[in-house]
């Protein structure tokens, strides 16, 4: 059996900082292969909604390059977070990506420029990686007017005549705003756009269930920290790991738990944010003081409300 | 710092393309940087390491690992060199594309459209743009084209399918092979037809005339070594004129022997050889060669020079008088396994390995001397225009060294180099004509090339 290195700073662990912290969720899991599904069948773009801080954009941060087509090669990614800008024409549309995407401009940009530089750099992508397809995440696509969202109808249409290359323009975005947009898409003269981007649309949702949950709490009790250190849970509860103890195993209690805030608020599922900072508070603050025997129920919730799970705002302005 | 992403113009890129092509691919994929930018001094008026670091910025890791990008020729050859005339074909510069093999003046063809090559831009006029600034211009033929109006799709540049199109591959490979060196001229003056030849830049093998004319004589600029492809084989070696003028005039042939000798004495004292000579004979013996050696070339081309520069008649030196005075035996010319090319009809055509290994192992220096004869028939045969001189001379006179050559020109650059080339028959036009020397290229897969190494 190989020594465990105990030098390092607790300070320094991940779940003290545990914004950094990036686990596969089962939804994350099934978001990745939806993406993958509108890779295989060239799905010309698709929506994905979910409630706010469901831990959308991080999914997607994760599912990064992870998407391969059927040869399984990798498929470029290309993020773009859209921006709320003053005026919502389309010259201000893509002067916003090219700059997200720092792609080379001129002082006073003109449209056909802008076009072919982004054009060109989609292509591009798709070639470095010897492909035919790209991704394009447009993020935060509850911003958008639907004449913006054209624009990316009219990006899809030159990628694709030009270069040959098919684009895959996957809209991020609220579910309560992007939804009020895709009726407006829907109901409005818009089918071009409907039949193009919003045939496909997956609601992407928390973590849903005690399984969901002992699957995150296992990387707890799998990851270590430094690589040849101690797991998350040893690092803190060294003892009560020795006697067997795992946190997984308290995956039914913080779900009940949990079950009582989401009755009560009508929450849809728990967000993966606010699930992790909960547990990560929960086992670096309240288990290694107060111990794993007793009112671990009282510690749970309040390592949850700790993380504002719940919006006290409404509350004081009721 | 977050770098700006440019494209790096990879979809435009097609194979033999050369440097100057990635340039306007550049161009061409980024258009969204100005055009003043690239008027800017910063583009023009920088040195080639400048240039070369301004580039590798803008480009991504993967572009650079090209290793043909990342010799140091192609931005010296674009954008250092003022007085290089590039050639180009206007449908291809239409469609972006360029190769270094259209510098080739042998070449006059382009040989996917087969339409002749310009010096100049058909549309606007100019030259060929050689500059970040001239390239981002607005003519559509060689500046900013519009990579709408490119169709990528519809590249006739991207077909390999007629011969010429094959040969292009073969000879781009062959050049790409030799790119530092090779510098392709081709010019006979006798049927006035072109031909490949090549000259290399003294870089290539200093140590022969280090060997041959120590440094201190100053008695050449650059030494080529040889090099043969297909059945042509090509030497250059620039001479410094006027230093040999200058030598002949102060000193005598005595006046070297005894210098050398002098040099042999007093390395015979450096290393301490002369004390015991039984046991370093053999090493003794190495340097007096080495040293004669170098004496009678020098010798020689004293002579050869003083015959050169001073006789305006016919001149010529047997070549049993050369290796006589280098106290050897004529060399017997090589017995081709192939026939490389029939002269009368181009039937055969075939890699002569065990003539390249000869050469390799035994007749560079043969060679090197047989250059200096060479060169006296080159200026006398660039004296007498008749055509019919040369078939009566070449019939009458048999060369113990290569008996199939029939052509030589020389060339005057500047007033203190001389340029030598020599190249066998038959001609380029000749092979690029005959099918069945093309059907061979077609059957076999290795390449028709001969490299010595």
């Amino acid at each position: 059996m190989t020594k465990i290195n105990w030098n390092f700073d607790l300070l320094d662990h991940p779940v003290n900082n545990w914004a950094d912290i990036r686990i596969e969720t089962p939804s994350i899991h099934k978001l990745r292969e939806d993406i993958m599904q509108f890779v295989w069948t060239y799905a010309p773009g698709a929506a994905v909604v979910g409630f706010s801080r469901a831990g959308k954009s991080t999914a997607l941060e994760i599912i990064g390059n992870k998407v391969t087509t059927r040869k399984g090669k990798k498929v470029p990614f290309v993020y773009y977070s859209a921006l709320k800008q003053d005026g919502q024409t389309i010259r201000a549309m893509y002067e916003s990506i090219c700059d997200f995407l720092f792609l080379p401009m001129n002082k006073r940009p003109d449209l056909k420029t802008m076009k072919k530089q982004l054009i060109t750099y989609i292509a591009e992508k798709a070639f470095e990686y010897s492909t035919q397809q790209v991704i394009l995440v447009v993020d935060e696509a509850q911003r958008l007017s639907i004449r913006q969202i054209d624009v990316f109808s009219d990006i899809h249409d030159h990628v694709k005549i030009f270069y040959k290359v098919h684009p895959v323009i996957i809209f991020v975005g609220n579910l309560e705003q992007l939804t009020k947009l895709l009726e407006r898409i829907v109901k409005g003269e818009n089918e071009h756009l409907e039949g193009r981007f919003f045939k496909r649309l997956t609601v992407f949702r928390g973590l849903d269930g005690v399984a969901d949950i002992k699957y995150c709490l296992n990387h707890y009790d799998r990851l270590r920290y430094p690589l040849d250190g101690p797991t998350y849970t040893q690092a803190f509860l060294k003892n009560e790991w020795d006697s067997g103890f795992r946190y997984s195993s308290l995956a039914p209690l913080i779900w009940s738990v949990f079950r009582e805030y989401q009755k009560y608020n009508n929450l849809d599922s728990w967000g993966t944010e606010n699930f992790i900072g909960s547990v990560s508070v929960l086992l670096s603050d309240y288990l290694p003081r107060y111990g794993i025997e007793e009112n671990v129920d009282e510690m749970v919730k309040n390592s949850i409300n700790a993380c504002r799970l719940t919006s006290s705002v409404v509350n004081f302005v009721q | 710092m977050i770098m700006t992403r440019y494209n790096s113009g990879q979809l435009l890129k097609l194979d033999y393309e050369s440097d100057l092509n990635a340039a306007r691919r550049f161009i061409i994929c980024n258009p969204g940087i100005s055009r003043n930018r690239y008027k800017d001094r910063r583009y023009e008026n920088t040195t080639r390491k400048q240039i070369k670091n301004l580039i590798i910025k803008k480009q991504t890791r993967r572009y650079w690992k090209n290793p043909w990008l990342q010799q140091y020729n192609w931005y010296l050859r674009y954008f250092d060199n003022k007085y290089q005339k590039v050639r180009q074909c206007p449908l291809c510069a239409i469609e972006c594309f360029h190769s270094h093999v259209y510098l080739a003046p042998w070449f006059k063809c382009c040989p996917f459209h087969e339409i002749p090559l310009s010096e100049n831009c058909p549309d606007c006029g100019s030259k060929w743009p050689t500059t970040f600034s001239k390239m981002s211009g607005k003519c559509h033929t060689c500046g900013h084209v519009d990579y709408q109006s490119l169709n990528l799709q519809t590249r006739i540049c991207i077909s390999y399918q007629n011969r010429h199109n094959y040969l292009f591959h073969r000879l781009w490979l062959w050049a790409n092979l030799m790119h530092n060196m090779l510098w392709l001229i081709c010019q006979d003056r006798r049927d006035h037809k072109y031909k490949l030849g090549i000259d290399f830049s003294s870089l290539c093998f200093p140590y022969i005339a280090e060997q041959w004319f120590p440094g201190d004589l100053n008695l050449i600029n650059a030494v080529s070594d040889k090099y043969s492809h297909f059945h042509s084989i090509t030497f250059k070696i620039e001479f410094n004129l006027q230093q040999c003028i200058f030598y002949k005039t102060k000193n005598t042939m005595e006046q070297i022997k005894e210098q050398e000798l002098r040099k042999l004495q007093q390395a015979l004292r450096n290393k301490g050889i002369g004390i015991n000579y039984d046991k370093n004979r053999y090493r003794i013996i190495d340097l007096i060669y080495n040293m004669t050696s170098t004496a009678t070339a020098l010798m020689l081309s004293v002579d050869i020079f003083s015959d050169v520069l001073n006789n305006k008649d016919h001149t010529d030196i047997q070549a049993d008088l050369v290796f006589s005075r280098l106290q050897r035996q004529t060399p017997q010319y090589p017995v081709y396994p192939v026939a490389l090319v029939d002269n009368t009809d181009n039937s055969l055509f075939g890699v002569p390995q065990q003539l390249v290994k000869w050469y390799a192992r035994t007749s560079i220096r043969w060679l090197f001397i047989y250059i200096y004869k060479c060169m006296l028939r080159i200026c006398h045969a660039n004296r007498i225009t008749n055509d019919t001189f040369h078939k009566l001379h070449m019939t009458s006179y048999e060369e113990p060294f290569n008996p199939q050559y029939t052509a030589f020109c020389c060339h005057y650059v500047g007033q203190e180099q001389i340029q030598v080339i020599y190249q066998k028959l038959p001609s380029w036009g000749s092979i690029f004509d005959n099918e069945s020397i093309m059907n061979y290229c077609y059957k076999e897969e290795h390449l028709p090339i001969l490299l010595l190494s």
